[in-house]
Formats: structure tokens, sequence, C-alpha cells
């Protein structure tokens, strides 16, 4: 929190009207986000299916909960559960990665530096859906791809790499994707460490990889944090490059929550199953990011007391 | 000699990050050439990068399809959205960063925990609703 060390009152300000300029965003936002959090909440104590013109109604007192159950009962929800964390978690840790050695690689001068910088964020630049496209028809084809091209030069048989490895597939094209958010984050915290701290370490004579350990990585942290964090949530959402390389097939290989949500309502047109899941689906986001800020906040007290 | 090694290092450092750089870049210069390339030239193996360019893709985009249209769509969504969170958004900031309160902390965490709701799970109720 920021701590103001600013006079409580300015010279000719009112302060009564302070509290009224953060009114207009909240009350937007729980508009366009309360509202349907409510309604879903509501929908997934009904039965209704638009199949099914009459159906919208209450379930009853005895069985409100027929939709969460017939869900955890279900063998496919662990399955879609399990898929959506994996995918989660390996593009987070794979896009920290890439994030952090492209970032340290950027982080000094050298020509072309602006031209790299420039390359490395494109892949941020793309929407998901020409992104799907592009590695899907373009890259990937096994009769046309690069990819094809690649296995025939190292003498292996071409196969379709979404079709043979679908999981693995989408989460490279995410990788893909998100790996500048990371980079361009941790770059931003990279140029704000002052250079003399690092002078003064060389000085006293510290080893490059010392002072990585020792001062670059305490001082990223908080930008690790937020990067991490906010990839998190965004991820957890992942709906447009499964819906185009392989519609969450074969069988439920690649199927996420935001993907069973949307195939529950959109094609089965279950509304009452579908915010049944979507409630899920925020508990299962908030379950990850609480378990996320935990995890680094205790590595930010091991390293206050080492 | 160390400051010869240091100096070798330094270029090959930047050779390595500049190759890096073109193979993240380089699914985006490959579409940028298959805009370029006829249909019989696109699924040709192996893949070619000489070839004959045509801007045949490019006319039909731009001047005989909806193509202006959905462009023009895409930059008066982005515009006026970006302008309205920037409405709300900047006197919210500035009275949280400022003139912080008791409750400020807890509803930085809700506003964040309202990009968790999948959109799949709040478009449902907002559609079927109308």
């Amino acid at each position: 929190m920021a701590s103001s060390s600013l006079p409580s009152t300015m010279p000719g300000e009112r302060p009564e009207l302070r509290k009224y300029l953060s009114a207009p965003g909240l009350f937007f936002l729980i508009i366009v986000t309360q509202v349907p959090f409510a309604l879903a909440l509501w929908f997934a104590f009904t039965n209704w299916n638009l199949l099914r013109p009459n159906s919208k109604g209450f379930l009853g007192f005895s069985n409100m909960f027929r939709n969460f159950v017939r869900i955890l009962r279900n063998p496919d929800f662990y399955t879609v559960l399990l898929n959506t964390v994996y995918l989660t978690l390996s593009v987070v840790v794979l896009t920290f990665i890439f994030g952090l050695i492209f970032a340290l690689l950027l982080n000094r001068p050298f020509p072309g530096r602006s031209l790299a910088r420039t390359l490395l964020i494109s892949p941020f630049l793309i929407m998901p859906v020409a992104a799907a496209v592009l590695w899907k028809n373009v890259l990937l084809d096994p009769t046309f791809g690069i990819s094809a091209y690649l296995q025939k030069l190292v003498g292996l048989p071409s196969t379709y790499l979404i079709e043979a490895f679908p999981m693995a597939s989408i989460i490279a094209i995410v990788t893909w994707q998100w790996t500048p958010f990371v980079m361009l984050i941790l770059l931003a915290g990279l140029q704000s460490l002052p250079e003399s701290t690092l002078e003064a370490a060389r000085i006293d004579g510290a080893s490059g990889l010392n002072m990585f350990g020792f001062i670059v990585l305490p001082h990223l942290r908080r930008f690790i944090e937020i990067a991490l964090l906010l990839e998190t949530i965004f991820i957890l959402n992942e709906f447009g490059i499964i819906f185009i390389t392989t519609s969450g097939g074969p069988g439920l290989a690649t199927t996420n929550l935001p993907y069973q949500i949307f195939l529950e309502a959109f094609s089965r047109w279950n509304v009452g199953r579908a915010s049944a899941y979507g409630i899920f689906a925020i508990v299962l986001a908030n379950i990850v990011v609480l378990f996320f800020l935990r995890v680094l906040r205790n590595q930010n007290q091991e390293g206050a007391t080492a | 000699m160390t400051a010869g090694n240091n100096k070798l290092n330094g270029h090959l450092l930047s050779a390595l990050t500049l190759l890096l750089a073109f193979l993240m870049f380089f699914p985006i210069l490959w579409m940028a050439l298959t805009s370029f390339k006829t249909e019989a030239t696109a699924i040709s193996f192996p893949p070619k990068i000489f070839f004959e360019p045509t801007l045949d893709n490019w006319r039909i985009t731009v001047l005989e399809s909806a193509f202006p249209k959905y462009l023009l769509n895409t930059l008066s969504l982005t515009f006026f959205s970006t302008l309205l969170a920037l409405l709300v958004a900047i006197p919210a900031a500035y009275a949280m960063a400022f003139y912080p309160t008791k409750r400020t902390d807890s509803t930085m965490l809700w506003i964040m925990s309202t990009r968790m709701l999948p959109p799949a799970g709040s478009s449902c109720p907002s559609t079927s609703s109308f």
C-alpha cells in the first residue's frame, strides 16, 4: 500500500469529494460482474435447459444442489479440472523461465537491441484466434507445414503434432503468446534496478551468480508476483486457442473448464448445469490464486530472514 | 585475455538474443510471407521461401470483402472500451493511491477477483437473460 506523505488536505481541496472518486468505477464493475455472477448463482439452482422451453424453474429445496451433485459425480469433471490446472501451471512455469531469460538477455546494451525487443514482443500482439489458425493451418500442418519440413529434415515420418500431442501443442502455442508478457514486466523490473547497487556488489567481489541470487531476484520479486498472478488469471480462462486448434479433443484431452462451460451452455443448451460449472470455475480460480499468493509470500519471508 | 574473452562473450550473447528473437518472430514472418503466396504456392512442399509474390490475397481482403468493416468494428470497440475504462479507473486509482482507507486493500483484491470470472460463465447469464 502506498503510505502517502502528502498533507491530508491540499489547499483549496474539498476532501468530502474524495470518497466519491472511486464510485463510478466500482458501480460499473458491480453492474458488469456481480449481476451476471448473481444470475449465474441463481441459474445454478434451476433446471433451465433451452431445449426444454418449460424447464426454467427452481429445482426445489429437496434437490436444489442437483446440478452440483451431477457435476461432482461425473468422472469427466475431474479430467477437465486436471486439464485446466495442468495447462495453467505448465504455461506459467514455462513463460516464467523463458520470460526471465529473454528479459535478462535484453537487459544489456548491444546493437540491434530495440529490434530484438520488438521481435520478442510481437507474439503477444497477435490475436489469440489468428495465432491459433496460424499454428494449426500453416505451421503445424502435416502435409505442407514447417513442422512437416523439419520432421523430414531429421528423417522422421510426418506427424500431425496437434493430433499426436494435443495438450503439449496447446501449451506450446499459449507459451509462445504469453512469454512476451512476462518478459515485458520482468524487463521493466530489471531496468528499475539501480546500476549503482550492482556496481557496489561488483566492487565487493560478488560473483555473477551471487549478484543474481541476492540482488536481482529479490528486487524482481514483486514484478514476478504481478506477472505470474495476472497470467494465471488469464490462462485459467484460456478459450480461443483450444476452440480453434482442438475443440477440446480428442475426447476430453484438451477440454478445460471454460471450454466445458461453453459446451454445456452453447452446445447442450443446459444453462443450469453450465452456471454450476461456472461457480466451480470461480472457486478454482480463487484457490489457485490464493495458493499462488501464499507461496510467493512465504518465499518473501524466507528471503527476508536469509 | 579476460577483456577479449568478455568482449567475445558479449558478442555471442548478442547473437544468441537476436537468434532467439528471430525464432519467436518467425511464425509471424511466415504468416506475412504466406499472405503474398498463391493458394498453390502456400501449400507446396517443401515450403518455399523464394517465390513469385502476388497481391491477390490483399486485394481480395482489403477491397472485395467486409474487412474494412471488421477493422472499424475492432478499432471502435478497442478505442471506446479503453476510453471508458480510463474514465472510471483514473479517479478510482487516484483516490486509492493517495487517500487509502481501511477498506482499500480488500476493495483492490475484490476488483482483481472480478477478472477471474470465466467469460463463458458470465456471458452465459448475460446472453440468456435477453
